[in-house]
């Protein structure tokens, strides 16, 4: 089976929303800031629940803010 | 550094240096043969555990997890590599019990029993490696995990 790869856009939304901090999303995420991070670095893969909330920040999908690559 | 970060940090410091007195206490004088009831070192080496206990138990009180602390302090990803951690320590010490065994095996085979201290040394050895590499593991998903930015 080929590996599966899960993109995201929190990088671009954050700056789409008046340049947000990786902090402040966090916060407002419900998880630590080094979460952030390792989010957009693409080494960590969050769980369903956090991944609902930090869409939910943006008020956007889950899948317009990540992205699954087979 | 989130707190459990520096929990794992601390944690390998303390069962690091509870290792070392271990060792030295069951190296010095004459030897793992010697390291049995009555003998002063083997206090001193159970004195280095309990001390080591009592830090770690206090380190997991102080940094436990708190459901409304704002900012979050610990979130799923620290207790994803707490868990990935604990199940690489289990590893590292089925493989240490296994090995000091047969160890033990190879080298008594001919005099057909153990000295008993050699048995204080898998006991006590086997709970400070446990701690250690749970600690070190964690330490090391969280290096691997951490890039520029992270503080």
């Amino acid at each position: 089976m080929a590996k599966a790869e899960i993109r995201n856009y929190i990088r671009k939304l954050r700056f789409e929303h008046g340049e947000m901090t990786q902090q402040e999303l966090a916060d407002l995420s419900g998880c630590t800031r080094q979460t952030i991070v390792a989010l957009e670095h693409g080494k960590y893969v969050p769980s369903l629940a956090l991944a609902f909330r930090i869409a939910k920040v943006f008020k956007r999908k889950v899948e317009d803010v990540f992205n699954f690559n087979e | 550094m989130t707190l459990w970060q520096k929990r794992a940090l601390l944690s390998a410091l303390i069962w690091g240096i509870v290792a070392a007195g271990f060792l030295v206490c069951f190296l010095s004088g004459y030897g793992p043969s010697a390291f049995i009831e009555g003998n002063p070192r083997r206090n001193i080496g159970a004195a280095f555990l309990a001390a080591g206990i009592l830090s770690y138990t206090l380190l997991l009180y102080f940094t436990k997890k708190r459901r409304k602390a704002r900012p979050v302090l610990v979130d799923e990803r620290d207790q994803t590599l707490s868990r990935k951690a604990s199940e690489g320590a289990f590893f590292v010490l089925a493989l240490f019990v296994f090995l000091f065994s047969i160890a033990l095996h190879d080298a008594f085979r001919d005099k057909g029993s153990v000295p008993i201290g050699w048995l204080w040394s898998l006991a006590y050895s086997s709970w400070i490696l446990a701690y250690l590499s749970q600690a070190v593991i964690a330490l090391i998903f969280y290096s691997r995990m951490s890039s520029h930015g992270e503080g």
